[in-house]
């Protein structure tokens, strides 16, 4: 394992990350993004395991963390979240670009970078130079020991409600054949669909993300408890964090889940309650 | 069948005031799960060929779903089906309220009513008992008035009824029940044919059986999860209903205004849901049993939402709350579907505009733009076929028909169904789903917009014809499996077939390895679909759009090539869908399964 990722995952091998990347893709429309500093040192009283940030965050506010928590630092940029609810300006062309390089990662100290990695558009030119982009970051990361976080994500016309589960597992596998030590999926919300995506992984730990937050602190809790039965290393939440009215709270209850193998009934009791 | 269903439907006839149970055969609940499916498959099988809309013939099928009556989310539910006196062509409508799970609970999946009662009645059906209820005093009365008079008589039922426009048999009345409405397609004009005012239904088999109970609820469970942490269900809709999306189609350039002529205008972001609720005219939210989302808002009098908001508003040049509060209301009154009724006040609109009204009967009654108390009197006369609103009663397509050639021009409908809410040449893929939905210019059975425009799951590009076959096919397909379980298309937004495969594949023993194998079963409804209707005689020189559409660029949609690119695409979706020329092939209906299923007869008993 390279040694950084020892920063991010700990020593039971599981992690609990919060992105904090929305303003990157969204801009000042999420909730915390405005504001960016109080938002950020809210969630690192509540002392997770990594924080994800674009390469600016990282550079203006890096010098908030403590060894506790590592940074992960987003190496891309892409237009395809701007749907209607949040940015008046919703994409025609799905672009997604690199941006910088492991090297200008390697100088600001960070402890991993992280790459989407898209499939289901239309053109299927668009596929392979998304997987090319995974795979140049791939190779620097292997230069540099830099720890190499994919995020594979099914989006486009061509993703439906019967191969979204398919299209993850291709995902994972084809971020795992690049060299992924660590992945950031979208779990299927079943146990039954996600088997395969755990199957698929190799053994690659993987972190589930959120998606959009969840009406109490409990929908997210409860998706992630069921994901941890069926061995996935934690988790990447960002907005059922930064949104909640108490992320310190809420942090500790997902560590509960996390890293101690509590319920969220008992992470609830033992560490806040429902809101 | 150990789960989901009773396996019988109860057929009834009016005119001997009969009825009988119709046991189907487990390979017909397999093949084609219920709702729409299963109601598409009793039309097919009694209806003989050719036979009048309003036919005594012509079963009206009130068909529920596997899933309907369970603790499944967003399935109460009920699919209207039955020969549309609009299209001439498959009508299937739905509703949500509680009729859907009343009906299941009589121990039929849904009944199948044929004939045409002596007098105007009402159908009163509590489990397999019938009774034929005189309702002279019912007729030509409100929805409104009819809703009071049978909730106090019968508190316990739940009902469904027709206004005076299902009555005089305007082809786009629609069903009412409680404030919901099953719109499309005329199903108030087949139940006004039959002399039938209301339905009331009552059951008391409340426990449908389920394959695997436990495991069903866990899925229900899982599900529910679903909805609470997807933005649009658990956010956007509860707070701001189906209008959410108003402001966003409008600067996508894609709402229509007076009657196709314009894509944006400013004022209509003030009829944006979030507008509504910030100036307080959302009194109360209602939700559907077992739902979770609570899409409909209720304002006075009325539940507008994003399409009637639309219809009887912009499109007819009218931005003011409560001139669409008025229309709204008074259109569920009459039971007009307010989509068609927006379209036919809107053509005339445009034809007086345009000078090509010549009688003064026609023009003297043909409203100015935004004249709300001008269209209510329209309404009026529509709904009591009186005058100019006799032709107009039929409408946009048979209405043109008979005006004069140049009018048909500005007929915006499918096949005799009238345009829904999103101009096409805005986004490309809704062009296609119209041009060929099997219930004429639909949205809802196959709605593109939530990737085109709104950037669900990344998005579609919207001017890009490229791809669209594939996604058009894959949207109709998933709709008809949503359609026949029966689940909200609402919920669909968060929850994804293969969430709909989870829930059945628990609730009954239907085979489905995988969401794959569910897929093909929407394929395979649309298929039966497209067959009945080509066996009614809609040819597929009817997938078309209006001429507007394909020959007038559109001036506020931001991109060049603002017609709709329909031959390329049209092409494309035949060959994916194994149609030559527009017509399944052999090899097509064999691949599905659909031959089996035509031959074979029904076990009736």
């Amino acid at each position: 394992m390279k040694l950084r990722l020892r920063n991010i995952l700990r020593e039971d091998g599981k992690a609990v990350v919060v992105a904090a990347d929305h303003g990157l893709m969204i801009g000042p429309f999420v909730k915390g993004v405005v504001g960016f500093r109080g938002t950020l040192e809210r969630v690192l009283k509540g002392e997770p395991d990594a924080v994800l940030l674009s390469p600016g965050m990282v550079k203006k506010y890096g010098y908030l963390f403590t060894r506790r928590t590592g940074i992960i630092m987003r190496l891309d940029w892409t237009n395809i979240f701007r749907s209607a609810e949040y940015v008046p300006l919703t994409p025609r062309t799905p672009v997604h670009i690199k941006l910088g390089s492991v090297l200008d990662a390697m100088k600001m100290g960070v402890d991993g970078v992280l790459v989407y990695f898209f499939l289901g558009y239309s053109d299927d030119v668009y596929e392979s130079r998304d997987y090319k982009l995974v795979h140049e970051v791939a190779r620097e990361c292997e230069e540099y020991g830099m720890p190499f976080i994919v995020e594979p994500l099914p989006r486009g016309p061509r993703v439906t409600g019967a191969n979204f589960p398919d299209l993850v597992a291709l995902g994972v596998r084809m971020a795992v054949e690049a060299g992924a030590d660590l992945l950031k999926v979208p779990y299927t919300q079943d146990i039954e669909t996600f088997q395969g995506v755990v199957d698929a992984a190799e053994g690659v730990p993987i972190l589930i993300l959120g998606g959009a937050r969840g009406v109490t602190d409990m929908e997210p809790l409860d998706m992630l408890h069921e994901a941890m039965q069926i061995g996935v290393n934690g988790v990447v939440y960002g907005r059922n964090v930064i949104e909640s009215p108490d992320p310190t709270k809420t942090l500790r209850m997902i560590h509960g889940i996390v890293h101690e193998g509590l319920t969220p009934k008992e992470a609830l009791d033992k560490y806040g309650e429902e809101k | 069948m150990s789960g989901g269903y009773w396996g019988r439907f109860l057929k009834i006839d009016l005119e001997k005031s009969k009825a009988s149970p119709l046991e189907l055969e487990s390979e017909v609940y397999w093949k084609l799960i219920g709702g729409k499916g299963v109601g598409l498959y009793l039309l097919y099988k009694m209806l003989t060929p050719k036979t009048s809309p309003l036919s005594p013939d012509n079963p009206l099928i009130l068909a529920t779903g596997p899933l309907v009556g369970t603790s499944a989310p967003s399935s109460s539910r009920v699919a209207i089906v039955s020969k549309s006196p609009l299209t001439g062509g498959l009508l299937h409508s739905y509703m949500g309220g509680r009729f859907g799970p009343e009906l299941k609970f009589t121990g039929y999946d849904g009944v199948v009513i044929t004939g045409e009662a002596k007098e105007p009645m009402v159908l009163k059906i509590e489990d397999s008992n019938l009774e034929f209820i005189p309702a002279e005093e019912l007729w030509g009365m409100r929805n409104s008035e009819v809703g009071r008079h049978l909730k106090e008589t019968h508190p316990s039922f739940s009902y469904i009824s027709i206004g005076p426009a299902g009555e005089n048999l305007v082809r786009y009345a629609c069903i009412y029940s409680d404030g919901r409405i099953a719109g499309r397609g005329g199903g108030g004009a087949v139940m006004g044919s039959k002399n039938l005012k209301a339905i009331l239904v009552k059951g008391t088999n409340r426990k449908i059986p389920l394959h695997r109970r436990q495991e069903f609820m866990n899925v229900v469970k899982s599900c529910i999860r679903i909805l609470r942490m997807h933005k649009v269900t658990a956010f956007k809709l509860p707070k701001d209903g189906t209008s959410w999306i108003l402001k966003h189609i409008n600067s996508a350039g894609i709402l229509p205004i007076r009657n196709f002529q314009r894509g944006y205008s400013e004022k209509a972001n003030s009829l944006s849901g979030e507008e509504w609720r910030k100036e307080g005219y959302w009194k109360s939210s209602e939700r559907c049993p077992g739902c979770i989302i609570g899409c409909t808002k209720r304002v006075d009098g009325a539940t507008p939402e994003y399409e009637t908001i639309w219809s009887l508003g912009p499109m007819i040049g009218n931005f003011s709350k409560e001139g669409i509060m008025e229309l709204d209301s008074l259109c569920d009154d009459l039971g007009i579907d307010a989509i068609s009724a927006g379209g036919v006040v809107a053509f005339v609109m445009e034809l007086s505009e345009r000078g090509l009204l010549k009688m003064e009967s026609e023009t003297a009654l043909t409203p100015k733009w935004g004249d709300v108390s001008a269209v209510k009197n329209l309404l009026l006369s529509i709904a009591m076929r009186r005058g100019f609103g006799d032709l107009l009663a039929e409408g946009v397509r048979i209405a043109s028909e008979k005006l004069d050639g140049e009018t048909s021009r500005y007929a915006m409908h499918v096949k005799g169904l009238e345009l829904p809410g999103y101009d096409p040449r805005g986004a490309q893929g809704i062009g296609l789903n119209y041009a060929t939905s099997d219930r004429g210019g639909c949205h809802c059975r196959g709605w593109t917009i939530g990737k085109e425009i709104l950037g669900f799951l990344g998005g579609a590009e919207p001017t890009n014809p490229y791809g669209k076959a594939e996604l058009v096919i894959s949207e109709q397909d998933t709709t008809a499996v949503f359609d026949s379980s029966i689940v909200c298309i609402y919920a669909g937004m968060a929850l994804m077939l293969k969430d709909i495969w989870r829930l059945l594949k628990t609730a009954t023993d239907i085979p489905l390895p995988t969401p794959y194998d569910l897929l093909k079963t929407g394929e395979r409804i649309n298929n039966l679909a497209r067959l009945f209707n080509l066996r009614e005689g809609i040819t597929p020189n009817e997938d078309i759009l209006p001429r507007r559409l394909m020959e007038e660029p559109a001036s506020d949609v931001h991109d060049e090539n603002r017609v709709v690119m329909l031959d390329e695409m049209l092409d494309e979706y035949y060959q994916l869908r194994g149609w030559r020329d527009g017509v399944p092939t052999e090899e097509t209906i064999e691949r599905l399964g659909l031959s089996d299923i035509l031959d074979s007869q029904a076990r009736w008993s």
